[in-house]
């Protein structure tokens, strides 16, 4: 039998009559690196907003790990990291330390400090700039610090919504080598929210694709073609026929 | 799980870029200010200021303190970790009070200089009350604020924050003119306590310039104690209830609620509060109940440094206005110029002069020393009886060693003191004898006060600064 890391029926989220996601219904298995494809405004972000008690649901189900995301945000919260592309910028005059600090210890981890060491070596954070402002690192060094965040608590369930945008070729490269790394040493359910194609066709052997809110397909990213061409060929012709319907 | 979150909150909350540096400047004016308030009105001046408008200016502080993490989605960090919202909001609050107790303690060092030498009069009794109140509320006022912008700017709250800050301040000058004006019954008199500051002054019964409070003051603590209570209890219900992480998730009717519990937080107090102004105000500090009397009139008396001529400003009722105040508890020479309304062309026989200090001010003198005439121009001479100025008159140089004792303050106290000169003048053949009474005060000070002050209160806005520059050096 299967085991679900992510299960959702019917997620719905509403912005006064606007609907933002619209009966998304996802079954993702426990260790799987899942992509969530879609273009600017889809209902991606607001998608893994729920998931991750960020935003409450207008209607639907959502587990995670079997726990009730609506119901039991405190125990998701326990079983989920977030990377999104702006949270490290918020605390631009704390050093890397001082930042991942704070969250071990709100997250009651013991030898806090060793263990804050610990996952900065793991993300590769060159020890030289740990003691300096945020601030100051690269947008590449500054991921990293988020990603070491995520990683924090050893979450089940790691959400990373547009992870590489603003980064640089190289930089976007040493990335997905730590993705890739940490989802073969840690086993965590790794979601993967992107307009890059290249990227989520790299990363994730399955994949969803959002379009104004609604899921349009779910299945193997493999099915969608066996090169980049073919593969974003396939999905333009998805979002465009979505986009008709609309 | 409070406790964690509010020493790393605590912590955090220093961590900004001029965050040491800021408590440091806000420090060194507060110390500047308490030190040169030692020359004059440290209780009305340095007083007002830092027991009552800078606690205010926790509202915007409060504001932007509770709205800051989700302008800059700090939240989304901390809300994916394993933390109840309600922990959070209160950990945020009670960094907020320990930022109020901070600076509630760094006055105190300034407050032992000042109560080491004079005590601790009435006023500033009432000002050690009415800040812990005006801080509370104000951080409750704040959180509210805080708690209702949800957006990715903190200027929206901060200014919300300001603008109430300063209806909130302005309230407190009206309603004293309007108390004062026999007005504070009235509708606009209520309007006034609306604001806690306001409120709390009335309820600790205490004015800073009217001369009346409310007989009852049960009505008004009901008042404050809603406007905190309120404020604090509707900004966690919309907080927890009717608001997501970053999202309005009100219903209609929880909209509804919002609004009526506001206009209650502001109309309620002003509404219930207690308006019968029929007590006579009790004295701010022991100073002579005459003080005021010294704002105008005079011309007889002048002061000068011992064998100093009569300054070309003369006279007016503070005789010391034009050289260095007198030292409290401390022997002060001078010489008391006496200008007699005799024009210099007449004749000054058996002259006696009599000084009599007030409020603890002694007197000794060993009787004129020196009779001499002035030129007085631009009619500043004594007048006449026939209202005529003289153009040239006597004076009489009558050296006094002057004690000021008992201060009622550390700077300005006004020591009374009446002379009666008797004389008699020789006008032709005829002689009368005549009398002088004349009225002027003194201006003192507790010596050395300055000095302590400006040593006291340096000492923590240099750790604050110490502060700044370890962090800078270690993180540049």
């Amino acid at each position: 039998m299967i085991e679900y890391a992510i299960e959702t029926d019917g997620l719905t989220r509403r912005f006064g009559d606007f609907v933002a996601v619209d009966g998304v219904s996802l079954r993702i298995p426990k260790g799987h690196l899942y992509g969530f494809l879609g273009l600017n405004g889809a209902g991606k972000t607001t998608t893994i907003r729920m998931l991750t008690t960020l935003l409450p649901p207008s209607g639907g189900t959502t587990k995670l790990w079997g726990h009730d995301v609506a119901k039991e945000p405190l125990a998701v919260r326990g079983l989920v990291g977030l990377v999104s592309d702006e949270t490290s910028e918020s605390q631009s005059t704390w050093t890397a330390r001082e930042y991942l600090g704070y969250f071990a210890r709100i997250r009651r981890m013991k030898d806090a400090d060793d263990h804050v060491e610990k996952i900065l070596n793991d993300v590769g954070l060159d020890a030289r700039f740990r003691g300096k402002p945020i601030g100051n690192y690269s947008t590449g060094m500054k991921r990293r610090v988020e990603i070491a965040r995520a990683l924090m608590g050893h979450p089940k369930v790691l959400f990373l919504d547009e992870p590489t945008r603003g980064l640089d070729l190289p930089a976007k490269r040493d990335m997905w080598n730590l993705l890739r790394r940490l989802a073969a040493t840690e086993n965590v359910t790794t979601f993967l929210s992107s307009h890059d194609a290249q990227e989520i066709r790299s990363l994730c052997s399955e994949i969803s694709v959002i379009a104004n809110g609604k899921l349009i397909y779910t299945g193997a990213t493999s099915e969608l073609g066996a090169d980049l061409d073919t593969f974003e060929e396939k999905l333009i012709e998805l979002l465009t026929q979505q986009g008709r319907t609309a | 799980m409070i406790t964690t979150l509010y020493i790393e909150e605590l912590k955090a909350s220093m961590r900004g870029r001029f965050a040491w540096l800021g408590a440091a400047v806000i420090l060194f004016a507060l110390g500047g200010l308490a030190t040169v308030g030692t020359q004059d009105t440290w209780l009305d001046g340095f007083g007002m200021i830092a027991y009552g408008l800078v606690p205010m200016a926790f509202i915007p502080l409060a504001a932007g303190f509770i709205a800051g993490p989700r302008a800059n989605r700090f939240v989304e960090s901390v809300f994916t970790a394993p933390v109840e919202r309600r922990d959070w909001l209160v950990a945020r609050v009670l960094v907020l009070m320990t930022f109020a107790v901070a600076y509630y303690v760094a006055l105190l060092p300034m407050l032992v200089v000042y109560t080491s030498h004079v005590g601790l009069p009435f006023l500033l009794g009432r000002f050690l009350l009415w800040t812990p109140g005006i801080l509370l509320a104000c951080i409750a006022v704040g959180t509210l604020i805080g708690v209702m912008f949800i957006g990715r700017s903190v200027g929206a709250p901060a200014a919300t924050g300001m603008g109430v800050l300063l209806l909130c301040l302005g309230m407190v000058p009206l309603q004293e003119l309007m108390v004062a004006r026999g007005n504070g019954a009235t509708r606009s008199g209520h309007l006034a306590l609306s604001s806690p500051a306001v409120l709390l002054k009335n309820a600790l019964g205490f004015t800073l310039v009217a001369g009346s409070i409310p007989s009852t003051t049960t009505l008004t603590w009901i008042g404050f104690f809603i406007v905190v209570v309120g404020a604090f209890a509707l900004a966690g219900w919309i907080f927890l209830r009717a608001q997501g992480v970053e999202t309005w998730e009100a219903t209609s009717s929880q909209r509804w609620g919002i609004r009526v519990g506001i206009a209650m937080l502001v109309l309620l107090p002003a509404t219930l509060a207690d308006t019968n102004y029929d007590t006579p105000a009790p004295p701010a500090n022991n100073a002579p109940a005459g003080r005021g009397g010294f704002g105008r009139g005079g011309g007889a008396l002048a002061m000068v440094s011992t064998g100093r001529q009569l300054p070309r400003r003369c006279c007016g009722p503070l005789l010391n206005r034009e050289t260095s105040a007198l030292g409290t508890d401390e022997t002060n020479r001078r010489d008391l110029l006496v200008l007699l309304p005799v024009d210099a062309a007449d004749h000054v026989d058996g002259l006696n002069v009599r000084i009599a200090g007030e409020s603890g001010l002694t007197v000794q003198t060993d009787g004129v020393q020196a009779l001499e005439t002035h030129e007085f121009t631009n009619d500043a001479g004594p007048a006449l009886p026939d209202g005529r100025h003289l153009a040239n008159g006597w004076v009489a140089r009558v050296p006094v060693i002057l004690t000021p004792t008992k201060p009622w303050d550390i700077g300005g106290n006004r020591y009374p003191l009446t002379v009666t000169a008797t004389y008699q003048v020789s006008e032709g053949p005829e002689s009368k004898t005549r009398t002088l009474n004349a009225r002027g005060a003194v201006g003192a000070q507790v010596p050395g006060a300055i000095y302590q002050m400006g040593i006291v209160s340096a000492f923590l806005p240099l750790l604050c600064l110490g502060a700044a520059i370890s962090r800078w050096r270690r993180t540049r």
